[in-house]
């Protein structure tokens, strides 16, 4: 864990953080939807970032599922917010 | 190389935050969705790509995440702004930004000065010419208030039959008005 290890981790914290005080203060639904949207690919870059830390080259196939799972889960709250899921 | 990588990585990461900030700041979804679309994306890229710089042997696996997350992101946004714009979630007033009044006070402008000379000439052709304005930048306006028809009647018979019978008029009396004509 060296500083520049840590300063990137420190500043997607505050990332995450700030998108989860969007989530948490809305006011409407699609508020928190773009909040969450922006948290999923903030965290795919966390999770790239992070197999660099611990040098495990395996963990980028969790980074590239988690990108296409929020992407399908993105797209169907979207789909569902205007009503095209009956 | 390493260093190169270092720096990709913490320019995403700086742009990371700097999409959520928007996300957190910004005044209503379609502003926190720029936000939270296009700096997070380039955010992403840039973290991702620096990641494969720092270790070349990943660069393939991490060009592949890189380039999977500015196709989707895009398409997840669009989505979501449509499901706001569809579920009736208002736009900010500062975002709206209509001209429309402006304009429409100026075209009254334009019908009060035509009006006045209406008034002003003494040569009735003058006068008749005027006030056929008048009633061409009213139908202008009706257009602009939702009333195309109200536009159509104001131009057909405002500017175009009315100015006819006065036309008419004219050549059967004097064109000039003057003192004991009035």
């Amino acid at each position: 864990m060296n500083s520049f290890v840590l300063v990137v981790l420190a500043v997607i914290a505050v990332a995450v953080l700030l998108c989860l005080a969007r989530m948490l203060r809305g006011p409407t639904t699609p508020d928190r939807a773009v909040a969450v949207d922006t948290t999923a690919t903030v965290t795919t870059a966390l999770l790239v970032f992070l197999a660099f830390v611990f040098e495990r080259y395996i963990y980028l196939d969790v980074a590239l599922v988690y990108a296409v799972l929020t992407f399908i889960g993105s797209v169907a709250i979207a789909r569902y917010l205007e009503g095209g899921i009956q | 190389m390493s260093t190169f990588g270092a720096v990709v990585t913490a320019i995403g990461a700086v742009f990371l935050f700097l999409g959520s900030l928007g996300v957190f700041r910004f005044p209503d979804v379609y502003n926190r969705l720029q936000a939270g679309t296009k700096c997070t994306t380039l955010g992403a890229f840039l973290t991702v790509i620096g990641v494969g710089i720092m270790e070349p042997e990943w660069f393939p696996k991490a060009l592949l995440i890189a380039l999977f997350i500015l196709l989707t992101n895009p398409v997840s946004s669009h989505a979501l702004g449509r499901a706001g714009k569809k579920s009736g979630v208002p736009m900010w007033r500062g975002s709206v930004v209509d001209r429309s009044a402006d304009f429409k006070a100026f075209l009254l402008a334009i019908m009060l000065v035509a009006a006045i000379c209406v008034t002003i000439f003494k040569d009735l052709m003058n006068a008749v010419i005027a006030s056929a304005l008048v009633s061409l930048v009213a139908s202008i306006v009706f257009y602009f208030l939702q009333a195309p028809d109200v536009a159509m009647a104001e131009a057909s018979i405002g500017a175009g039959l009315t100015t006819g019978i006065f036309i008419f008029a004219i050549r059967r009396t004097v064109r000039q008005e003057d003192e004991e004509s009035s």
